[in-house]
């Protein structure tokens, strides 16, 4: 089997005022070979600084997987637009602490050739 | 970089949104959703062999012919002094349950009264005492309007019905013991437990019971845990988090007692739940076993005299305890089930299984283990030793 490429799995938190203005903490998730890029993209959407509070490194293939399951195990808390485009955020009903607890124990258990970065 | 091999054989991920998702599920977020029509209800059912066979037997005893209309009786409205009771099919009233019902009482839940009306056009309610006698109270006391009339799902004592040889009061003395008995199915634990969750969060209801069971499932939420249908884990199916033994939650939390007492009894269930989450989040399924000899524990705790605090400190020795000598809280159950069987096998005592020792028995293999913290007595030890 050949090399696959470092990728990376990231975790961050974006907060906006919904129309009742209450304060929505939302997690975003995603995969990048380079998250500064990935970064850039996101502040040029949001419109201020972003950190990828969370950051797990290894290969592609692992990392493709740990995305994969995170869009199944996830998938009713997945944030849905309006052309029912289902998108990398993961609805406020379930908090960013127990996306890492989720992604820590997947690491742990399952994907021995992922590491954190952060 | 190199990719490693990875286990596949890890059960399920305990931070998953498994709990949460149970728990949205068990109320609706939205009312536009929670409505099925009766063929949509009934319709995927409708080709089973259950349903089908059932119908078969039915259709052979009806030789050929339907029920009509007229074979289903009439709705009527009664004054209550053309009711009688038939004293031979009716059991005894009730006093303590009509008083309860009494509290309680909501007209738009009473039912229709079942009679048959008999020649001298008199109505013999073989269905409904309780009720009827409720509601005489109530005439009695003033609580509804003189001119009340009451509901009655009445039949002639001479109506004949395909496939049956049945008339009059044989009908309801049938008909007494099939809608009491056989044909009305007791609500089981796990529906009655969300019927008075969405009592509170959908309906606003303030009955204590209602409340009572709404803080209960706040307590298994906030321990990542989720009711379930008894059903729901059998062949091995129940998944972490997953609660199918209802009326040990209602035990232990005191569900029943006045609110004061449950405020109590609640912090049983909170600790004993805790401590499974913490140390047994990835368990398939919490042990039925586990709540009631935790909740135990803890009351026995609470109330020892002076108060024994079962802190940190003891539950990571009771985590210790279950890692040396039973290996999960299941294990442990089954491991009192073992040692009960073998004791009553060996002093000649009937063979029973009693969650009395479950308890006593967790106390006993704690300090036999070594346990050198402070544990309550608990009721049953004496019984169980040596066990």
């Amino acid at each position: 089997m050949p090399e696959s490429k470092t990728y990376y799995f990231y975790l961050w938190q974006h907060r906006f005022l919904d129309e009742s203005d209450r304060i929505i903490a939302r997690t975003c998730f995603g995969i990048t070979s380079n998250p500064q890029h990935r970064i850039q993209g996101y502040e040029g959407h949001v419109g201020h600084v972003v950190r990828f509070e969370r950051l797990w490194t290894g290969p592609e293939r692992l990392i493709r997987e740990l995305e994969n399951r995170v869009k199944s195990d996830f998938y009713d808390h997945i944030v849905t637009g309006t052309n029912g485009f289902r998108y990398e955020w993961i609805r406020e009903d379930v908090d960013f602490d127990s996306v890492v607890a989720w992604t820590e124990w997947e690491v742990a258990n399952t994907f021995q050739g992922i590491e954190s970065v952060s | 970089m190199s990719t490693q091999t990875r286990s596949v054989n890890r059960g399920a991920n305990p931070y998953a949104p498994m709990a949460k998702q149970a728990n949205q599920r068990l109320t609706p977020q939205h009312s536009n959703s929670v409505y099925q029509t009766i063929a949509q209800r009934a319709g995927p059912f409708h080709q089973s062999d259950t349903i089908q066979n059932s119908v078969k037997i039915l259709a052979a005893r009806m030789g050929g012919e339907k029920f009509t209309q007229e074979h289903f009786g009439e709705l009527v409205l009664v004054p209550i002094s053309l009711l009688d009771i038939n004293v031979d099919i009716q059991r005894d009233p009730e006093n303590e349950h009509q008083g309860k019902i009494i509290e309680r009482f909501d007209p738009r839940i009473a039912m229709p009264v079942m009679a048959t009306r008999l020649k001298n056009d008199r109505y013999s309610a073989w269905e409904g005492q309780q009720t009827s006698c409720v509601l005489y109270h109530l005439l009695q006391a003033g609580l509804i309007d003189e001119n009340f009339l009451v509901q009655v799902k009445a039949f002639d004592e001479d109506l004949e019905v395909p496939g049956s040889d049945l008339k009059g009061e044989a009908v309801g003395n049938y008909g007494f013991r099939q809608i009491n008995g056989g044909m009305r199915k007791p609500i089981d634990a796990f529906h009655l437990h969300r019927s008075r969750v969405n009592g509170v969060r959908l309906y606003d209801s303030d009955f204590d019971e209602d409340e009572q069971s709404e803080e209960i499932q706040q307590i298994l939420e906030a321990n990542n845990m989720f009711p379930a249908k008894a059903s729901a884990a059998k062949y091995n199916q129940a998944t972490p988090g997953m609660v199918t033994y209802i009326h040990g939650l209602n035990l232990i939390a005191g569900h029943g007692l006045d609110m004061k007492g449950f405020g109590r009894a609640k912090q049983d269930l909170e600790w004993a739940l805790r401590w499974h989450d913490r140390y047994y989040p990835n368990e398939k399924g919490v042990d039925g076993g586990f709540i009631l000899a935790f909740g135990r524990l803890h009351h026995a705790a609470r109330v020892s005299d002076p108060e024994i605090v079962l802190d940190r400190a003891v539950e990571d020795d009771l985590y210790e305890l279950f890692r040396a000598k039973y290996g999960s809280p299941k294990a442990f159950h089954n491991d009192c089930k073992q040692r009960l069987k073998t004791f009553q096998t060996r002093n000649n005592l009937n063979d029973s299984w009693s969650d009395s020792c479950l308890a006593p028995i967790l106390v006993m293999d704690y300090i036999n283990w070594g346990g050198k913290l402070a544990l309550p007595q608990v009721p049953g030890m004496m019984i169980y030793a040596g066990i």
